[in-house]
């Protein structure tokens, strides 16, 4: 197992890099000259071209990119230097000054929160009513569940946010409408907003996935030895039919980080999601693509766990990863005899 | 007995507590809502409205202005001494000022303030330093300076302007002359001071970077306090304050980031937050039915115009083989003038001016480019274009748009061929569909394209007016008088109308010979004609003089709006109000 999981992080590596060069390359042929941006709407020729060259966005493409990998010193102050990607250091943003990567892991654990509660929080209503869905399929549990879930599915993030605010914050005066990670009451709107799309894909998935497995055979085995059907469906069909319910959630994870920006701007909540769409419009090269590594790096991450759960959720694939070793040290010594033999 | 005594010890700490708690003063926290996040604590670095109106509270300048435009000593202790034409200023300043870390403020804090404006590369505030040089301590509390201009022939070969990086390294190479409105721009927030002391002390143990971001040092009748980047920022109380004269009874002030218009409003409603700024017309109105109190500014706050590329050969001037022709004199006659003509007459602001989803009446439609205000307004538009519009529709004159519209050759009459820029997703959007649809009505062809750009493809194309990227641009520019001074007034043009690379040799003069005197009605009538002369050519039209609007609850009092939009919370108060 820890083999697989080296293996994977290994993985990650060409996966970061391929996507570092496309974010840097897509921020590089975006329109908008970053030294524009941080010069007054006077600033002459020379003062851009001067810019430019502090903040070393004169160089050539493949120049820049390098930058960004290994480290930047420009002919300034200092203040636009960097040590680069390799070392975490995009420097600072052109835009607050502040340095880049220091801004997310300050922001970051506001957006955590708001997904981890999310996520609990779909996970909570999905299962149960996936199932409960699935096991009295096409009753009138069944319809709501499945009218519920595509209601769900069909809401805006931002429409469901105001329509919450407007209920539950201006009518109702139940909850704050600005929402921060100080207040945990504050963050139950956003969270539902967030929820909601995830709960409804994930019920339906629960429900797709046990529908499939309460007709194998072994389900009907396990009936026939005369098990209750709350035993049945907890021990034997509810572990396998979990098993793409994970991954999708998995998936879901990522979808959350960065769905969440729709969701911190209704709410004013301050996550990261907030930070790249202020980057993104004052076209704030180094807090954009440290944003983007970042949000890939974590969404790599979160996939490496899922495939870890995964494995250790189905025996199969399990089973698969150890026979697959074993065939290995059995065909080693074999092929031992045969170099000592020449 | 011992025990004793540390009993009796223990409640008569216990009763102090108790009676200074009951007398301490109560919290007054007002909550201002703002669009933005600030940018950085440090004023000469960056300038937009939410950084200003905290900046202002924090850091002092020497002279102020006052909502009537008049200038007023702050940490000065009167107007300057103004001498030899106009050239020579010598200012003393208060002896009674702290630092909110406790350093004393003396002159070499003013010195060094200005120098700091003036040439570090990140300053976005250079233009207020641009003709200082020969800059003096006379004694801790004095200093002199000049003013002038860079005189090229003194000067060696490879030296130019940006090549000087301290007041003394202009001295041999400017020569006098006399700025007008030197005196306005010392009010700007650029010219704000901070401590020397601080700030040296600060570049050698490495802290610098982080100044204006996680701590900031002025004069100001708030100290910063905490800031969580993206959500909130607080200032609390300086109650070593030189001024004893401000009102506030607000101990803190947190600026809260609300980024969506539509959650500001509902956080308003909810009553989350005390103030909030820069209101959307439509919103406005609502918020005055539920009871808000609506603080507007008399029109200067800025106006939204149409400019045209004057490097395009559709609707600019250029020479035979297409460069620009900007050597400042101007043909009228040519095709590329008459379908500029025919646009500006195409054009009826009343429409966007009475859009409930536009401006909702919440400003007036102008003919030029300053309204209301004391510099460059012309006061009596006898024998300028301006009398061939009026204050109700505007140049709007169908007949004229038509009639220059035939004399526009069939070539440049393609549908869709004129590339009108507008700010993404922005209210210039919505103003841009209305032009494009006036003028198609007028003229009969579909001429224009509207294309939305993101705020940095903006900078850059006003920057760089790249005629085979646009035309047309709708946009907006704020008016305040001594931002409008120098964005108009400064000459060359470029910066008078700067989204449009126009020149005109005929402002430029009047331009300059205004900017050459103090201020009074010879410099206004100067600059007046200066405008004229721009109205001539036409390089944009001005659309609509806008309002700005801001919006506090109704116990919130003493919360002045300026011209430029911002709050003035000095003398804020929570709670008085009745």
């Amino acid at each position: 197992m820890t083999r697989y999981i080296f293996r994977r992080l290994l993985q990650l590596i060409p996966v970061i890099i391929g996507v570092t060069f496309i974010v840097f390359t897509l921020t590089y042929i975006s329109p908008g000259d970053p030294a524009r941006m941080l010069l007054p709407q006077d600033a002459s020729t020379q003062d851009v071209a001067h810019m430019r060259s502090l903040m070393g966005i004169d160089q050539p493409f493949l120049t820049q990119y390098f930058h960004f990998l290994f480290g930047f010193k420009g002919p300034g102050d200092g203040s636009f230097d960097y040590k680069g990607l390799v070392a975490l250091d995009l420097g600072r943003s052109y835009v607050s000054n502040r340095p880049v990567f220091g801004t997310i892991l300050q922001r970051f654990p506001n957006t955590a929160l708001l997904t981890v509660i999310a996520l609990t929080l779909s996970i909570a209503i999905s299962i149960p009513f996936g199932i409960l869905s699935a096991t009295r399929q096409y009753s009138k549990t069944d319809m709501t569940v499945t009218i519920l879930a595509l209601i769900g599915l069909s809401m805006p993030a931002f429409w469901l946010g105001m329509m919450l605010i407007w209920i539950f914050s201006v009518q109702l005066r139940w909850f704050p409408s600005l929402a921060t990670p100080a207040n945990l009451k504050s963050i139950i709107l956003p969270a539902i907003t967030l929820a909601a799309m995830n709960t409804a894909v994930q019920t339906r998935m629960t429900r797709s996935s046990m529908l499939e497995v309460i007709r194998q055979d072994y389900v009907r085995t396990a009936r026939a030895k005369g098990l209750d059907e709350k035993s049945v469906i907890r021990h034997h069909a509810l572990r396998n039919a979990l098993i793409p319910v994970v991954t999708v959630i998995g998936l879901q994870v990522g979808q959350l980080l960065v769905g969440a920006v729709l969701t911190e701007t209704v709410f004013s909540y301050p996550g990261i999601g907030t930070i790249m769409v202020d980057a993104i419009q004052r076209k704030d090269t180094p807090q954009i693509l440290a944003s983007v590594v970042f949000v890939a790096i974590v969404f790599a991450l979160v996939n490496l766990v899922v495939d870890i759960l995964y494995a250790l959720i189905d025996p199969r694939i399990k089973a698969q990863y150890v026979t697959k070793r074993k065939k290995r040290t059995a065909r080693t010594p074999a092929l031992q005899g045969a170099a000592g033999a020449r | 007995m011992k025990g004793l005594l540390k009993k009796l010890a223990f409640t008569a700490m216990f009763c102090l507590l108790i009676v200074a708690g009951a007398y301490a003063a109560p919290e007054v926290r007002l909550i201002v809502g703002q669009g933005t996040d600030p940018v950085i604590l440090d004023p000469p670095m960056y300038s937009d409205t939410p950084t200003h109106n905290i900046n202002l509270l924090i850091y002092d300048r020497l002279y102020d202005l006052t909502k009537e435009g008049t200038v007023v000593p702050s940490l000065a202790v009167d107007l300057p001494k103004i001498e030899e034409n106009g050239t020579k200023y010598t200012i003393k300043v208060r002896g009674d000022v702290k630092f909110h870390n406790g350093a004393k403020f003396n002159i070499d804090d003013v010195i060094f303030s200005f120098n700091r404006g003036a040439f570090n590369d990140k300053s976005q505030m250079k233009s207020i330093f641009a003709m200082m040089y020969d800059m003096k301590k006379v004694d801790d509390y004095t200093v002199t300076f000049r003013t002038g201009k860079f005189d090229a022939t003194k000067a060696p070969a490879g030296t130019t302007e940006n090549t000087l990086k301290s007041f003394d390294a202009r001295t041999p190479y400017f020569k006098p002359a006399a700025f007008g409105s030197q005196l306005n721009q010392l009010t700007w927030l650029g010219a704000s001071i901070v401590s020397k002391t601080t700030l040296e002390k600060a570049a050698s143990d490495g802290t610098l970077k982080d100044y204006g971001i996680t701590w900031a040092i002025g004069t100001g009748p708030f100290k910063f306090e905490s800031w969580a980047q993206g959500d909130s920022l607080t200032i609390a109380r300086n109650t070593d304050y030189f001024d004893k004269t401000i009102k506030t009874n607000a101990t803190k002030i947190t600026f809260k980031t609300i980024k969506d218009p539509s959650a500001l409003k509902t956080a308003f409603l909810n009553k989350e937050v005390d103030l909030i700024m820069n209101v959307v017309p439509l919103d406005a109105r609502e918020l005055e039915t539920q009871g808000a109190t609506i603080l507007m500014t008399n029109g200067n706050f800025g106006y939204h115009y149409l400019a045209f590329n004057m490097k395009s050969p559709r609707v600019g001037q250029v020479n035979a083989d297409g460069s620009p022709d900007l050597d400042g004199t101007y043909d009228l006659e040519s095709a590329s003038t008459k379908l500029r003509m025919a646009l500006v007459y195409s054009v009826n602001p009343s429409d966007i001016v009475n859009s409930p989803d536009i401006i909702d009446k919440k400003g007036k439609v102008t003919l030029q480019y300053v309204e209301t205000l004391p510099f460059g307004h012309i006061a009596d538009p006898a024998g300028t274009r301006m009398t061939e519009g009026n204050d109700k529709t505007g140049y709007y004159n169908a007949q004229k748009a038509k009639e220059y519209f035939a004399q526009v050759p069939a070539s440049m009459k393609e549908p869709g061929s004129l590339k009108l820029t507008a700010l993404s997703g922005s209210m210039y959007v919505k103003e841009a569909l209305v032009i494009k649809d006036q003028v198609k009505r007028t003229l009969g062809v579909d001429l224009i394209t509207i294309e939305q750009v993101a705020l940095s493809e903006l900078a850059t194309r006003r920057g760089n007016a790249d005629p085979k990227v646009w035309d047309l641009l709708v946009n907006w520019t704020q008016t305040d008088d001594s931002y409008y001074i120098f964005v108009a007034f400064d000459g060359d043009n470029t910066s008078l109308l700067h989204d449009t690379k126009f020149y005109s040799k005929g402002a430029q003069t009047w331009i300059e010979k205004g900017n050459s005197l103090a201020n009074g009605p010879e410099r206004n009538a100067a600059y007046q004609n200066a405008a004229k002369e721009v109205l001539k050519v036409m390089p944009r039209v001005p659309l609509v003089a806008i309002f700005g609007i801001s919006a506090c609850q109704k116990d919130i009092g003493g919360v002045e709006i300026f011209p430029s939009g911002s709050f003035r919370l000095s003398d804020a108060t929570k709670g008085l109000k009745k």
